[in-house]
């Protein structure tokens, strides 16, 4: 999970970030979109309540119920009508489109004018948002499809930059253990590049630096040896002065000939 | 596009009807009759066909639907009618024809249908069409072909539209309105005690229509309507209206009157039974008393309750068992001699009709007083002197104890509204609801 950390953590961060961004356009298009709707609709319906008052003075003052009711319901099936309500001087309700009752937020609306004979059209604005075909689900749709693209995309971009470092912290951890053998391949040309361009070229500078140390020591081992010899006679054949001082197959540092210092070690 | 889709399938539907009884027919006319009779004459142009002294009239009606009872027994009762005249000579040596279109309750198809009556067919007039919403969209179009002298005679729909102006020059109505319904139902009620009345409508034309004719005559006696609640048009009878009889009957109601079609009437009853409302419930004529009451009996069966109880029903025609009445026993006869039946083409959905009913006797009366209009032009009928023939029309028995009239301003030739009860597996006039009615 460590391993992960900063994957996820970049990960989420960009999702969440992605999604206030989404949500908050999907919020303020809707509700500008809405805005522009209700304000068309407005219109619309003004301009539709003048044009059934206008159109039918003949039968308004014929007073027949009946006949308004035939005049609104020929533009009942208007797009996005909701409603179509006339309303006498007297403050009745003589037509409307409304099943089974006019709600009391309209009948509010009619009380609000009385003594004046009132034309009404309107559309419910709760649709706008709610129903599942309404513009503002038409606009959040593509949103969403946006939003859920750039989620796609932060997982391969995030995962492009985490990827080498996960590789650079490996290296680095094996060459740490001395393993100057281990590599990395990689390359590019941007920060991460450089960061491995870097740590390669550091550890084979500590590469060189241990070989030169190994050198160093195994010199001084073999000068102190020879001065040993000196101060004790030896057979030459004796390989004894043979010493195995760092780890098998490395070179036992004499300056005779020898056949193998692991077997010397063994015999020893 | 809708209109468009309908006129395609109206006019794919459109047939002729050429009904004629095998015997009976005079020398002159017999050859051609008996070619004729009983067969679908596909349509050519002309409505006053001199040479085969034919007259052919546009009906176009719900034959499909929740409302197609009501075109159907309308058809039925013209059907017999033009059979009975067309058997005995014809209307003054005139066959007559129907030519029948589907409109299914529904005002587009109606408006495409009449287009294609008026302009491919060329029928002689428009006749029997059903409904209210249907027949107020074709109106303006009647106007727009006033030069042609065209005119919807006998229109199944009481709506005072029809009879007021600017439109009334265009139309004849045989029937009383729904102001005269209403009326009739509203003085029943307060004569009986009911001064609470509410009102269950379509929302369209024709409810409202039924609703004003309520308010009007509520306000002559100082009330007002209780409570109203709407329904949309093509309700069928499985709808669930409890919602509407809880609106209703929280303002507590004495009665009830129903502006609808039979099956959204029959649901409306149906669910204030069982909300345990025992109220008078009216309905007017257009919600056909017959199949409504074809619903309820059906009803009683499932649930052992008496639905037909405490139900009013308005009618514009008397009753067609009223033996005293000479129409009536005319109008048993041709049905029971008449060998209707729907062309297959227009028979989309199943429907068993009924050997009599209100609305195929209204059919029947509405055939016999145009047979007397052609009669009355029999040298030479023409569209215009078939207005000025109706408009001379006084006081034409026709065998209901009501004479019919027109003339100048009155294009409805009856006013009379009856009060039918059912009781004991049919129906019955009555004169006046008892005090405390149910």
């Amino acid at each position: 999970m460590r391993r992960h950390g900063l994957f996820l953590r970049l990960l989420v961060f960009m999702i969440a970030a992605f999604g206030v961004m989404a949500a908050a356009t999907s919020l303020l298009s809707g509700r500008e979109l809405n805005n522009s709707m209700v304000r068309e609709y407005e219109g619309r319906a003004v301009a539709l309540a003048r044009s059934i008052a206008d159109g039918n003075t003949e039968i308004l003052l014929s007073r027949n119920a009946g006949a308004i009711q035939a005049a609104i319901d020929l533009h009942q099936e208007m797009g996005g009508l909701s409603y179509i309500l006339v309303v006498d001087p007297q403050g009745e309700v003589v037509a409307h489109t409304f099943t089974p009752v006019v709600p009391e937020e309209v009948m509010a609306i009619v009380r609000e004018a009385p003594g004046k004979a009132h034309f009404g059209a309107g559309h419910d604005t709760r649709t706008l948002l709610l129903a599942p075909d309404t513009e503002v689900i038409h606009v959040a749709q593509p949103i969403l499809g946006v939003f859920l693209a750039f989620v796609a995309m932060a997982f391969f971009f995030i995962r492009g930059i985490t990827g080498p470092l996960r590789e650079l912290s490996a290296y680095a951890q094996r060459v740490a253990k001395h393993d100057f053998s281990a590599t990395c391949e990689v390359r590019s040309k941007d920060e991460i590049g450089s960061l491995a361009e870097a740590m390669r070229s550091m550890a084979g500078q500590v590469s060189g630096h241990v070989n030169q140390l190994e050198q160093s020591v195994s010199e001084a081992t073999s000068g102190l040896q020879d001065a040993w010899a000196r101060s004790r006679p030896l057979s030459a054949t004796s390989p004894t002065a043979c010493w195995w001082w760092t780890r098998p197959g490395s070179s036992c540092g004499t300056t005779r000939p020898c056949s193998g210092c692991s077997a010397w070690k063994a015999r020893t | 596009m809708s209109l468009r889709a309908s006129t395609a399938n109206a006019s794919g539907e459109t047939l002729r009807v050429g009904l004629a009884a095998l015997c009976l027919v005079p020398s002159r006319v017999s050859g051609v009759v008996l070619t004729l009779a009983l067969c679908l004459v596909l349509g050519w142009p002309g409505a006053a066909r001199a040479d085969k002294h034919e007259l052919v009239f546009g009906m176009s009606a719900a034959f499909s639907g929740p409302a197609r009872g009501l075109g159907m027994e309308y058809f039925r009762g013209l059907m017999a009618s033009f059979e009975h005249t067309n058997a005995h000579g014809g209307a003054g040596g005139w066959r007559l024809v129907l030519s029948l279109r589907d409109d299914g309750y529904d005002p587009l198809p109606a408006l495409s249908n009449t287009i294609g009556f008026v302009e491919q067919e060329r029928v002689f007039a428009l006749l029997g069409y059903v409904g209210t919403p249907t027949t107020a969209r074709v109106l303006p179009l009647l106007k727009h072909y006033e030069s042609e002298h065209m005119v919807l005679l006998f229109p199944f729909t009481g709506a005072d539209l029809l009879r007021e102006r600017p439109f009334d020059p265009f139309v004849f109505n045989l029937r009383a309105s729904y102001f005269d319904e209403t009326r009739g139902l509203v003085e029943a009620l307060i004569a009986a005690g009911k001064r609470r009345i509410a009102v269950f409508h379509q929302c369209d034309v024709y409810g409202r229509n039924g609703w004003d004719g309520v308010r009007r005559a509520l306000k002559a006696h100082g009330l007002s309507i209780a409570a109203s609640a709407t329904y949309r048009r093509g309700a069928v009878y499985t709808q669930d209206f409890r919602r509407e009889v809880g609106l209703l009957l929280a303002a507590r109601p004495d009665a009830v009157i129903t502006v609808g079609t039979a099956p959204a009437c029959a649901a409306f009853i149906r669910d204030a039974r069982d909300a345990g409302a025992t109220l008078p419930i009216a309905t007017l004529s257009f919600a056909d008393a017959d199949n409504l009451v074809k619903f309820l009996l059906a009803q009683n069966r499932v649930t052992s309750r008496d639905y037909t109880a405490g139900l009013i029903f308005s009618q514009v025609v008397p009753s067609f068992a009223d033996p005293r009445l000479p129409a009536a026993r005319l109008y048993r006869q041709a049905m029971d001699h008449a060998r209707v039946a729907l062309p297959a083409q227009l028979m989309r959905e199943e429907y068993v009709p009924n050997s009599r009913s209100f609305v195929s006797f209204e059919g029947f009366l509405a055939g016999q007083v145009l047979a007397e209009a052609v009669r009355r032009m029999a040298d030479a009928p023409t569209r215009a002197r078939l207005a000025s023939v109706l408009l001379g029309m006084r006081k034409l028995d026709i065998g209901i104890g009501e004479k019919v009239s027109f003339g100048p301003g009155r294009n409805q030739g009856l006013r009379r509204m009856y009060l039918v009860v059912y009781r004991n597996g049919g129906f019955e006039n009555v004169k006046a609801l008892p005090k405390g009615w149910p």
